[in-house]
Formats: C-alpha cells, sequence, structure tokens
C-alpha cells in the first residue's frame, strides 16, 4: 500500500493563501488504510480549515467530499458537480490522486495536503514501515523476501557495510540491518548459499532510465 | 416461569441490588426492600480511590448498580420499610408484612448486609473522645466529598495514622474473625490520601497485610515505594490526646519490645465487619442458623450459601465480611440459587425452559434495534479443575449441554466430594469430556464460537460452543526462595501433602537417621484425584474433614516427640490468602500426631471464614509462628535446618534455640520442611490467551485487572475465565466463580437464542476500506472480516456497544445504534460541552448539576456518550466550529474503564486535538480531559468549574477582527 502522512497545517495554510471556498477531497483506498486521506482525515482537516478561519475572522467555504480512489477517472468524475464553485481542491489523495483530479478538472488549483512517502506496511497498527522502492527489478528471490534496495539504508546489494552492529544499522540505532535480516532469514532456510554469488551492478534502467515509466498490457486494453 | 411469581430481595446494598437485578435479567419480578431512605446501603458513602489510575476499590461498582437498578421497571423498589412479619404459604412462597402491606412471593432474597464495629466500644483508642480519631467510614465521607481532608476535619493535617483490626481478630469482644477488606481499604485510603495531598505522611498499624485482589503485593509495593506509606507492625494499645487536638499512638516497638509512642494529626480506625442489626430478628422470623458471630451460617457446611429452608436465600455480607466485588458475585449466586430452587420445584424442568430467550446485560445500556438472534446453547469449558467441573454440572442443572476439554476424567477409588463431583461429571449425559485435548483454534463470537480442538495422537476436532469457559487452574511451584530445594529428601511440597501423594520423606532429623521412614498420607482428598487429570486449581476444601494427614508409624507415635516440622509459606499475598488454611490444617494435623510445629511467614493471612479460628486453634495446640522480615536460610545436609530471624525476638531477646550471635535468630532442626508453593499462571497460558484472543492480567493471569470485569467476564463476551486461572484463588472462592459464570453463560445462550436489544456497531460495507482498525482496536475483539462482502463485520451478540471502532475507523465506515456522530453533534452547542461517560462522569454529572448557579448551568452542555471511546476528534473539533469555548471529556480512571482501553483512546484524542488546535492558533488548553468516578461529584463540579474558568479567560474562539 502507499503510505502518506499529512502535510503541517502551516504548509496548507500558507498553500491556501487567498483561497476562500475550498473543497477537501479523500481518497478510499490506500490513504483511509493508512488513516492519513479518508473521510475521518478530510472531517479534522476540514475543521481546522474553518476553525483557523474563524480564529482570523475570516469567512471560507470549506467543502467535504471523499471518493473511491482519486486515481481513477471514473471516481474523479464523481467530483464534478460537487467541485464548481471552489477555488481549489485540498486532495488527500497521494500524488496520483492530486495529479488526477488536476488533469480531469483544468480550470481549479489542485493542491496536495499529504506528503507521499513510500510503498509500506503497518509493522503495527500505528506505525507504517517502508518495504518497496518500486526500483522495475525485483531481486526479492535472492534475498530471502527481505529488500535490500529498500530496507537497507544505503541500497546495497552485496551488504552488509562495515556499519552494521548487532543486527542493526549504522545510520540508527531504531533500523535494522535490511542485510543482517536476509543473513539470518538465508540461514533459517538453509540458503546462504545464495549469499556466494554476487550480485551485479544494479540495472536502473528498469527504475528512472527513460523517463516516467509505463506498463502496458495489450490483452486488457479496450 | 416466573412471571406469577415475585422474588423478594431484604436490602438494597450491594449484594441486595446485584441479586435483584440479577434476577430481574432472567426475567424474574423483583420487589427490592430497603430499611433506609435511598439504595446502595453502607458502600454508597464510599470514595473513590483512584489515584493516577484505578486502584481496584469497587466503589464504582455501586453507584452503577444503584443506576441500573433504578432504571429498570422490572425491580420495584420499596424503600423507608422493614420485613416485620412473614408466613409461610403452602405453595412454598411466603406472604410477607412489609410496612404496613402485603407482599406474596415465591422466595426470600436477605441482603440485609453488615454494621460497622462501634469504635467507642474499644474505648482506650478515643473514638468520640478525642478529635482527632475517626473511623475508616468517617475517612471515606471526607474523601468522596472531595476537598483537602483537613478542611474536611477542620484541622491542619500532616500525619495520618491508620489503626487496622479495630473490631476484628479480637476474641475479648466476641470478633475472632478477620473483616478481610480493611487492609485493603486502608492501603487504599492511604494512597488516596497520600495523592490529593503529597505533603502528608501515613503509617499504617497493622497486625498481617490480608492482601486481595490481582496482584496486591504490588499494590503494597507502590504504596510504599511511590507513596511513602508506612507499615508497622503492631497492634495500638492506646490512643491518647496530644498537644492541639493531636493524639498519641502508643504501640509496641518489635525492636526491643518497648511501648513507643507516636504522634499523629488523625487517627483512622480501620473499624471491622459485624452483623447486621436485623439479622437476629430475620433469623428467627424465618428459621434461619447464624453463627457465632452473629451472621448468617450455612445449614450444610458442603454448601456455604445454604439456608436449609426452602424458599429463603442469603447473600453478601449478612453471611461474613466480603468486600464489593464479591458481594456483586454473591447476589449472582444467590439469583441463580433461587431460579435453581423454582425450576426444581415446577416439575424438576431446568432452568433454561424457564427463560424466555438468552439475555445479556444486567447493565443499564443504549437499546438498539432488538434481534433475536440463533445461538449454541453448548457451553466448551477449558480444563478439568475442579472449578471447571463445577461448571460443568452447573450448566447441565441449566440445561445446557457442556464439553469439557481436558486431561481426562473419571473416578478411581477415593470417596469424598471430589468423588461425587466427579461421579457427577461422568454419569451426566449433557456432559463430554474430550480427555487430552487442547484448543487450537477459535473462530467466530459469542453465541457460535467454532473451536477446533487437538487430540492425543493429532486428532482434530472442530465443537461450535455459544460460550466457553476457562478453567485451567493455577500451576504450583516452589517460590523462586526455595527452588533450589524442591526434590531434596525431607522437603514436601504443600500442594502434594494435601493431595496426599504417597511420600516417604526420610526423617533423618538431627542424627542423621534418615533410613526410619514416616509415611505421611493424606486420605481422601479432592486434590488427588483431580492432580492426575489436570493443573490442580486449588487444595481441597475437605482437608479438615478427611482426617489425619500425619499418620505416624507405630515406632513414632504420638507422644513420643521429637518430631519437629516446618512449614514455610513463603509466598505472595494473594497466593497466601488462597493456600494459608490449607498450611494451617496441615500444622492441625501434624500437631494431632504428636509433631511440634513451626510455621514461618510474611503473614498470617486469615481473611477467609472461618481462618482465624483455625489459625488460633494450631497457636493454642502450640504451633509456632514466626513472621520475618528476611526470608529464612535452609540447611538441607545431612540433617535439615532451618534459620529464620524473629522480630519478635527483638534485638536482646534470647530464646532458646536461637543461635549464637544472631540476635532474634532462630535455627530450628526439622525431621520435615513443608513448602508452600507459590501460584503462577500453567505454562501454556500465552498461547491459550492468544488462541482465545483474551487479555491476561498481572502476573500473567487470565483476566484483565480492571473492576468491572469480576468476577468472571473477560474481554470477549461468552468467554469466561473461573477459578485459578484468573489468579491463586481459594475454592471456596472457585467454586462461586463457577456458578456465576454458568449461570451467565446460561443467561446468554441456555436458551438456543440471543435476544440482542442493546445498541451495537455497525458497519457500512461500502465505505469500509478493510484496513483493519477496527480488527485491531475493538476491546472486546467483536469484529471479523466478512469474506464475501469484503467488509469488516461486526457481530451484534459479541459487541459492546463502547463505540470505540466508529471513533477510530479511517473511513467513517462504521456508527453506533443510538448515539451515531450526527446526534452526537445535534446535542453540541455554544459555552462548555462535557463529552460525559455514561458509566461514570455523567453518574457524577446527575448528582452535581443542581450544585451548580444556575448561569453557569446555562452555559454547561452535557453530551452523554456510552464511552469516551466514542468521543472523536472530529466531535472535539465540531464543538469549537459551533462556537464551544471549552470542551471536556470526562470517563473513568485507567484501568477502570468498562470498555478496557476507551478512556485511553479519548485521551489521545484529546491530546491530538490539543495540538491540532494549537497548529491554527486556538489555545490548547480549551480542550480538556478529567477522571471521574460515578460517585465523584463533588470532583466533577471542579472540573466543570475549571474548565468555566478557561472559557471564561480565553473567551469565544472567533476573534472579529478589530473595529
Ligand atoms: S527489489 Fe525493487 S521491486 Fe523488489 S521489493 Fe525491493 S524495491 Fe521493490
Ligand atoms: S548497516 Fe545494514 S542496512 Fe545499514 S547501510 Fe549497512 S548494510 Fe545497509
Ligand atoms: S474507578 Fe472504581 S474501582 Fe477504581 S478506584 Fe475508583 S471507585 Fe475504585
Ligand atoms: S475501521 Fe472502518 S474502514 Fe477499517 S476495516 Fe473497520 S470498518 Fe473498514
Ligand atoms: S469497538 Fe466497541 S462498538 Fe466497536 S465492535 Fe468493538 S465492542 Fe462494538
Amino acid at each position: 500500500m502507499i503510505v502518506a502522512e499529512r502535510k503541517s497545517l502551516d504548509e496548507i495554510l500558507a498553500m491556501l493563501q487567498g483561497c476562500s471556498r475550498v473543497l477537501v477531497v479523500g481518497c478510499g483506498t490506500c490513504v483511509t488504510v493508512c488513516m492519513a486521506g479518508g473521510e475521518k482525515e478530510v472531517g479534522v482537516l476540514a475543521s481546522l480549515l474553518r476553525l483557523a478561519a474563524q480564529r482570523e475572522g475570516r469567512t471560507v467555504e470549506i467543502g467535504e467530499a471523499t471518493i473511491e480512489r482519486q486515481c481513477e477517472w471514473e471516481f474523479v468524475d464523481k467530483l464534478a458537480p460537487a467541485i464548481r464553485g471552489y477555488d481549489a481542491v485540498l486532495s488527500m489523495g497521494c500524488g496520483a490522486g492530486v495529479q488526477t483530479i488536476a488533469q480531469r478538472f483544468g480550470g481549479v488549483r489542485v493542491l496536495p495536503a499529504l506528503n507521499t512517502k513510500f510503498i509500506g506496511i503497518p509493522e503495527k497498527q500505528g506505525l507504517w514501515v517502508e518495504m518497496c522502492l518500486g526500483c522495475g527489478d525485483c531481486v526479492l528471490d535472492r534475498t530471502g523476501g527481505i529488500c535490500p534496495i529498500a530496507r537497507c539504508s544505503k541500497g546495497l546489494l552485496n551488504g552488509p557495510c562495515g556499519g552494521s552492529q548487532g543486527g542493526k544499522c549504522e545510520v540508527s540505532k531504531d533500523t535494522d540491518c535490511a542485510w543482517q535480516l536476509i543473513y539470518d532469514r538465508l540461514a533459517s532456510l538453509g540458503r546462504l548459499d545464495l549469499l556466494e554469488t554476487e550480485f551485479a551492478p544494479k540495472d536502473w534502467s528498469k527504475n528512472r532510465d527513460g523517463g516516467p515509466r509505463k506498463v502496458l498490457r495489450e490483452e486488457v486494453m479496450l | 416461569m416466573l412471571e406469577s411469581s415475585r422474588v423478594v430481595v431484604v436490602g438494597a446494598g450491594v449484594a441486595g441490588m446485584s441479586t435483584a437485578r440479577s434476577l430481574a435479567a432472567a426475567g424474574a419480578r423483583v420487589t427490592l426492600i430497603e430499611k433506609g431512605e435511598r439504595l446502595g446501603g453502607m458502600a454508597a458513602d464510599y470514595a473513590c480511590k483512584g489515584t493516577d489510575r484505578c486502584n481496584k476499590c469497587n466503589v464504582c461498582l455501586v453507584h452503577e448498580l444503584v443506576r441500573d437498578v433504578k432504571s429498570r421497571p422490572d425491580i420495584h423498589v420499596m424503600t423507608g420499610c422493614t420485613v416485620d412479619g412473614a408466613e409461610a404459604l403452602s405453595s412454598g412462597g411466603y406472604r410477607l408484612k412489609v410496612g404496613g402491606r402485603e407482599v406474596e412471593c415465591s422466595a426470600v432474597v436477605l441482603a440485609t448486609g453488615f454494621e460497622p464495629f462501634d469504635a467507642s466500644m474499644r474505648p482506650e483508642l478515643g473514638y468520640g473522645a478525642l478529635p482527632a480519631v475517626v473511623s475508616a467510614l468517617d475517612l471515606e465521607k471526607a474523601l468522596r466529598d472531595g476537598g483537602g481532608i483537613g478542611e474536611k476535619f477542620r484541622r491542619p493535617i500532616g500525619k495520618v495514622a491508620f489503626v487496622q483490626c479495630v473490631g476484628s481478630r479480637d476474641l475479648q469482644r466476641g470478633r475472632g474473625y478477620c473483616s478481610r477488606v480493611c487492609c485493603m481499604y486502608s492501603l487504599r485510603m492511604a494512597r488516596a490520601v497520600r495523592h490529593r495531598n503529597p505533603s502528608i505522611e501515613t503509617t499504617v498499624f497493622y497486625m498481617d497485610f490480608q492482601g486481595a485482589g490481582k496482584d496486591p503485593g504490588d499494590l503494597r509495593r507502590r504504596a510504599e515505594a511511590e507513596d511513602g506509606v508506612r507499615f508497622v507492625r503492631a497492634r495500638p494499645s492506646e490512643v491518647a490526646p496530644a498537644p492541639d487536638g493531636r493524639a498519641v499512638v502508643w504501640f509496641e516497638d518489635l525492636d526491643g519490645g518497648i511501648c513507643r509512642p507516636g504522634e499523629f494529626d488523625l487517627v483512622v480506625l480501620a473499624v471491622g465487619t459485624g452483623p447486621g442489626r436485623d439479622t437476629r430478628t430475620l433469623a428467627d422470623m424465618f428459621g434461619l442458623g447464624l453463627d457465632e458471630f452473629g451472621f448468617f451460617a450455612p445449614a450444610d457446611p458442603g454448601d456455604e450459601a445454604a439456608t436449609g429452608v426452602p424458599g429463603v436465600f442469603v447473600a453478601g455480607t449478612c453471611r461474613g465480611p466480603r468486600d464489593i466485588a464479591e458481594s456483586v458475585a454473591d447476589g449472582e449466586r444467590a439469583a441463580l440459587a433461587v431460579l435453581h430452587e423454582q425450576a426444581a420445584r415446577r416439575a424438576r424442568q431446568k432452568i433454561a425452559l424457564s427463560l424466555s430467550a438468552g439475555t445479556w446485560p444486567g447493565r443499564r445500556v443504549l437499546r438498539g434495534q432488538p434481534e433475536t438472534v440463533e445461538v449454541s446453547s453448548t457451553v466448551l469449558v477449558l480444563g478439568g479443575t475442579a472449578e471447571g467441573m463445577e461448571a460443568a454440572r452447573t450448566l447441565s442443572d441449566l440445561g445446557c449441554r457442556t464439553v469439557i476439554v481436558g486431561e481426562e476424567t473419571g473416578s478411581d477409588g477415593d470417596s469424598g466430594a471430589a468423588y461425587s463431583l466427579l461421579a457427577r461429571v461422568d454419569e451426566d449425559s449433557s456432559i463430554d469430556v474430550l480427555a487430552g485435548g487442547r484448543l487450537v483454534r477459535l473462530d467466530g463470537q459469542a453465541g457460535g464460537f467454532r473451536a477446533t480442538i487437538e487430540g492425543p495422537g493429532g486428532l482434530v476436532s472442530e465443537i461450535g460452543a455459544g460460550a466457553l469457559i476457562v478453567a485451567t487452574g493455577y500451576r504450583r511451584e516452589f517460590p523462586e526462595a526455595a527452588r533450589g530445594l524442591a526434590g531434596r529428601a525431607c522437603v514436601v511440597g504443600l500442594s502434594e501433602l494435601s493431595r496426599g501423594a504417597e511420600m516417604l520423606p526420610t526423617l533423618g532429623g538431627v542424627a542423621g537417621d534418615c533410613t526410619r521412614g514416616v509415611k505421611i498420607r493424606l486420605p481422601g482428598s479432592m486434590g488427588r484425584i483431580l492432580a492426575k487429570r489436570a493443573p490442580l486449581g486449588a487444595p481441597s476444601p475437605h482437608l479438615e474433614e478427611s482426617g489425619v494427614p500425619w499418620a505416624v508409624s507405630e515406632e513414632h507415635g504420638k507422644g513420643r516427640g521429637g518430631r519437629r516440622a516446618v512449614i514455610w509459606v513463603g509466598v505472595r499475598p494473594d497466593t497466601a490468602r488462597a493456600v494459608f488454611r490449607e498450611a494451617i490444617s496441615a500444622a492441625l494435623s501434624a500437631l494431632a500426631a504428636g509433631w511440634e510445629v513451626y510455621v514461618l511467614c510474611p503473614e498470617v493471612a486469615v481473611a477467609g471464614p472461618g481462618d482465624e479460628e483455625l489459625y488460633l486453634e494450631a497457636r493454642r495446640q502450640g504451633a509456632v509462628f514466626v513472621k520475618y522480615d528476611e526470608e529464612p536460610e535452609v540447611q538441607a545436609g545431612s540433617a535439615l535446618r532451618v534459620l529464620v530471624r524473629d522480630p519478635c525476638l527483638g534485638a536482646g531477646g534470647a530464646a532458646a534455640s536461637a543461635a549464637d550471635d544472631v540476635p532474634g535468630l532462630l535455627a530450628v532442626d526439622a525431621d520435615v520442611l513443608v513448602v508452600a508453593e507459590e501460584a503462577y499462571p500453567p505454562p501454556d497460558s500465552p498461547e491459550l490467551a492468544r488462541v482465545l484472543q483474551v487479555n491476561t492480567g498481572p502476573l500473567g493471569f487470565f483476566q484483565d485487572d480492571n473492576v468491572n470485569f469480576l468476577p468472571v467476564l473477560t474481554n470477549r463476551r461468552g468467554i469466561f475465565a473461573i477459578g485459578g486461572c484468573r489468579g491463586a484463588t481459594a475454592v471456596a472462592d472457585a467454586m462461586v466463580d463457577a456458578h456465576v459464570a454458568a449461570y451467565l453463560a446460561a443467561r446468554l445462550v441456555g436458551t438456543g437464542s440471543l435476544h440482542v436489544d442493546w445498541a451495537t456497531a455497525r458497519v457500512d460495507p461500502d465505505k469500509c476500506a478493510l484496513c483493519l482498525t477496527c480488527v485491531r482496536t475493538c476491546p472486546h475483539r467483536a469484529v471479523d472480516v466478512d469474506d464475501e462482502m469484503r467488509a469488516a463485520r461486526i457481530s451484534r451478540a459479541a459487541c459492546w456497544g463502547c463505540g470505540v471502532c466508529a471513533s477510530e475507523c479511517p473511513g467513517k465506515a462504521i456508527s453506533l445504534e443510538s448515539c451515531s456522530d450526527d446526534e452526537i453533534l445535534a446535542s453540541v452547542a455554544p459555552g462548555v460541552t462535557a463529552f460525559c461517560c455514561d458509566h461514570s462522569a455523567l453518574i457524577a454529572a446527575e448528582a452535581t448539576m443542581a450544585a451548580l448557579p444556575t448561569d453557569e448551568a446555562a452555559g454547561l452542555n452535557i453530551v452523554a456518550v456510552p464511552c469516551t471511546g466514542k468521543v472523536d476528534i472530529i466531535h472535539l473539533l465540531k464543538a469549537f466550529e459551533r462556537g464551544a469555548e471549552a470542551v471536556m471529556v470526562a470517563g473513568c480512571f485507567d484501568e477502570g474503564c468498562h470498555f478496557l482501553s476507551g478512556n485511553r483512546r479519548a485521551r489521545l484524542r484529546v491530546g491530538q486535538a490539543a495540538s491540532l488546535l494549537k497548529a491554527v492558533g486556538i489555545e490548547p488548553e480549551r480542550v480538556r480531559f478529567y477522571h471521574i468516578g460515578p460517585d465523584m461529584s463533588a470532583a466533577f463540579l471542579e472540573a466543570v468549574q475549571e474548565t468555566m474558568q478557561v472559557a471564561r479567560e480565553l473567551g469565544p474562539v472567533v476573534r472579529r477582527r478589530a473595529g
């Protein structure tokens, strides 16, 4: 799932400077699940924007709407009647959601309320951790199902580095050394032999080389 | 069944109200008669002793009971009257004369409570004569009324003494019993006093600490370490006047044995529990027996609560001292006994036939859409302990089929109560036993659990059950300090002794003469039969009756002398409460066999009925009790020598056997050392708790440490924990657990259908993103994933209606019936808004509002919520949007929340709201959280006034532009 986090209120208020009619739009998928931009967060943010205005004696109109997914044309379309008359849309979707709405509704400013952070999981309720960087060339088959790209602080393919101490990464005592995890896991699987083959330098052409990436599947196209 | 038959409950104290509530919940019509003008009995005057967190005093239960009873139309309350006469009817019931009227009923439950000891009967303590001397009840009232205790007693207070055992353990005044509750209430009061005024020093003068509750040792440690409460083992002989209205407590100093004075500003006498004033009259009226102290006595020693008179039952403190939670439980037990008798009267029907459909909470709850759901009336009992078997047997009487999963049960050649219990389980066609089975998985919810049981040899079976009773008992193991002694010759565990394991400890004694054995045998113990099958929960209650355990072989017969046993009871106070009787019984048996006996212990635990008498008897017969401060040292070479320092021997005291040089050190050369084992949860408890999704509490025993769950509820509806698995429990207490749990389980699922009419939360599957937040945060584990709908699903039978999930759901997909966001927001208005928990602050608020000046009351806007956990952060913010100047949220103490974590979640949200408000330039102190118990109307008033003060000072949130 995509994990995001709300921007600070100062930043949001600053970007809304001069807007008196704002529609706050939530997304019912990833950011609902990671508790950053679902219907509830929309309610909280909208309420705070109204209070901030009240406090300063400004009159504002803050609307609220949450759609199933901000990254699908059909769902975004549903905003059409609601969006009329607003100076700005404050999207609580991930970066993809903000852009989809912006692309669909040319005439209105669409602003991001969230910082989209990573692809990750809730390690436990209230704590999300990064698991995948979307590198485009997955190596998990050789690393015991633990991603060295996303979870090693240095993204090393032939780790660990010398900074691995007592299972922790030198970057922070709170971070597990990914390569220690990989080693332990492979050991328990009886596959330490996998570590005997060196990783060749990673083929980053499958990542950002050549601009924004696309996935095309003709068989499902209309 | 009971439509036409009314049950009269006499006494609206805790036990009476509990009986009435429980009977009414089972469909009976109840008349509750109270001599006084109000409900609640003595306990209505007690104060919540919460500090930063709940201290488990149980007082809040009383106020809730009062409210529950008042809100039930099926309980007819008559205050200001007594039962003046009773005439037995041929139908088996009674015609009672009540305040000039006649009331016919099918059964009478006497719950007339107790009378506190009149402290002026001990004039040397100065009660009534010295202004500084008060009774614990006076202090309760002072604490309840809030404010400083100095103001209340109109004097500066710097030092407070608590004097224990006033009117308890007092042979001279015919009160040779322990009142069971005073140690804990004094401890809690001392904490509460310190908490409210940290400069006050508190000292507790006590004889033996009678710990009760989940982990009383910990509570005492914290009182000493965190609150500086000082414990002095002494029984003050006199309280004398001192200048400025102070008082001097004279007590014997153990070091040196001289009497010393201590000066205090306030001396609190922990007055004991005595029989109620009406007890004798009622006993005569109904032909009941009284014990030597004047409490109602059991007619049958095997059934502690039976009166022997059909149609008449007794409950609560009128039959002996017990605390609030125990009285609530005793009320439930009495209600069960009434139903039982009535069903038996009617052509031996099973009780359940008479219940219309399962009903649940006796408590007041929000009402929801009524619905009757099919449930399984099978109850699964986990564990073949005595309490487990007793629960199964009771359930069978109640018409439920039970399956016991545990070690093999069966009978093998012993006699006594256990045998008959086992035999009854064996015979009973509605009880199945899955021997050697283990629960490995549990699906479903209350009313429809599916349990996967793994049997011996990996055989797996699935059992459908409406409810589960966990009765896995506790494990007994040598305490830390004695662990190295396990298995040594001449050293034996107390429980093994009680179980009657065949033992041949070699009794060498000093001479190293280890060859001539004495056979220690304990015939006829229930423990023995059970021991083979299950981790035994508790010792035999029939120990005394079962004969002489210390049979001595011919050549070492009685009178030969020289045989010396040391019984070492070095266990936690909660374990001591459960096993001390066993230790004294062992001592008595040894004495009877002509042995010399030393009992070593930090405290003598005599809170159980009859325990003090047994203890005194042991002393009379010559047992030496050493109450030590430091653990004894055992030298176990060829001979067994136990070294222990007896503080009573003092610095200069030289006893005959005192070891050289070390003052007060006793060296006892023993032939046998009996070690009382410590109680621990069985090793597989954590795994079982995980499978059941049931919380564990202190020391890893089952059940949360939260008074609202006493005695047998767990965080999940339909799963009960009884006896040893929820902490070290004496047999009698474990049996009460078994009865209460059986009754509650039968009330829930016994008829095969459950009438759900309470408000529950519901998920809108279209909005649910399956984020699992509700699954994870529901304190009662009532949420599952509906694979077909691909959404969360809340079981109506299992949901407690707290609303926590609704306030946590990031998709706003959940709403609580009768308490939707719209309904809550509709009652938010300008001024001060107070969100009040229905179980605590709202009850306090109801009592307070009258005290609020009208202009203030007009600006206060109370919003009732079932739990503060229902207060969403959006509600807090919207309240400000709608003009509130300050918002307060008031709920139970930590660890006292009816829904376990609702108040904690609410407090987090209040913190979050404060920081969000700050981020948009609004003062964070406008939103506040308070812990308010239901009896704390004074504190509630203070909280309201403080919040109003904030509102006044800060003014409206909206700041108009200048000009
Ligand atoms: S290797 Fe690449 S694709 Fe695989 S998990 Fe790591 S970042 Fe994601
Ligand atoms: S310590 Fe481990 S996780 Fe950290 S950079 Fe080195 S290899 Fe990567
Ligand atoms: S919350 Fe209840 S149990 Fe806890 S201290 Fe207060 S009254 Fe006692
Ligand atoms: S919290 Fe809400 S969105 Fe999440 S699973 Fe529960 S109902 Fe669905
Ligand atoms: S959190 Fe409360 S309201 Fe929600 S399902 Fe659980 S018990 Fe019911």
